[in-house]
């Protein structure tokens, strides 16, 4: 039944939103709950996506990749988090500073993915000779 | 998935935009901007602490 939940939050914040409007004074109001709507929703989506994520990691455990399974989860959340907040941040009509956002977020995706990048060049290097 | 909190936000503008209305339309400006900053201020602890708990899920369920 949740999926019915997360459908009737999202459509009554929209309705409501609509109803209230964006007029001076009001559009507070507005941003807030749609950013509060915004985050809920992704809160349960964590919730569903709670089982994969920890056969995911399970999987590398048993296989020997936990250093790959931690980048890839941790690049993961740090897209996640980067999404909500340019979401929040476009919500309140800054749209540079949620391109600015999202910027960091690939290049801490970068950062991130580089022990991977090293291990790559180093075994490539190691089969050259 | 907390429908009880967006019920209560929605209960908290609803409230604060009638009153905001009463007391504009009745001549009481500063009051009636006192009345809707109080509001936001409600609204925004309400989304600081969500945003805490979202920030808090994402650390533990992606070891951030």
């Amino acid at each position: 039944m949740s999926v019915f939940k997360v459908c009737a939050c999202a459509i009554l914040c929209a309705v409501f939103i609509s109803t209230v409007g964006k007029d001076k004074g009001k559009s507070s109001y507005s941003f807030a709950m749609s950013a509060l709507a915004g985050i809920m929703i992704m809160l349960a989506s964590l919730e569903e996506a709670l089982p994969v994520i920890s056969y995911i990691s399970d999987l590398g455990v048993g296989a020997d990749l936990t250093l790959y399974m931690g980048i890839l989860l941790r690049s993961l959340g740090a897209a996640f988090i980067c999404e909500a907040s340019a979401g929040v941040c476009r919500e309140c009509g800054e749209a540079e500073l949620a391109s600015k956002v999202e910027l960091f977020c690939k290049f801490e995706i970068v950062a991130l993915c580089f022990p991977l990048f090293k291990n790559v060049l180093e075994t490539a290097r190691s089969l050259i000779g | 998935m907390d429908v009880a909190l967006l019920i209560k936000v929605i209960g908290v503008a609803l409230l604060v935009t009638v009153t905001h209305g009463i007391l504009s339309r009745s001549g009481r400006d500063d009051q009636a901007s006192l009345v809707s900053v109080a509001g936001a201020l409600i609204i925004f602890v309400l989304l600081v602490s969500k945003i805490g708990d979202l920030v808090g899920t994402i650390r533990t369920v992606f070891g951030l």
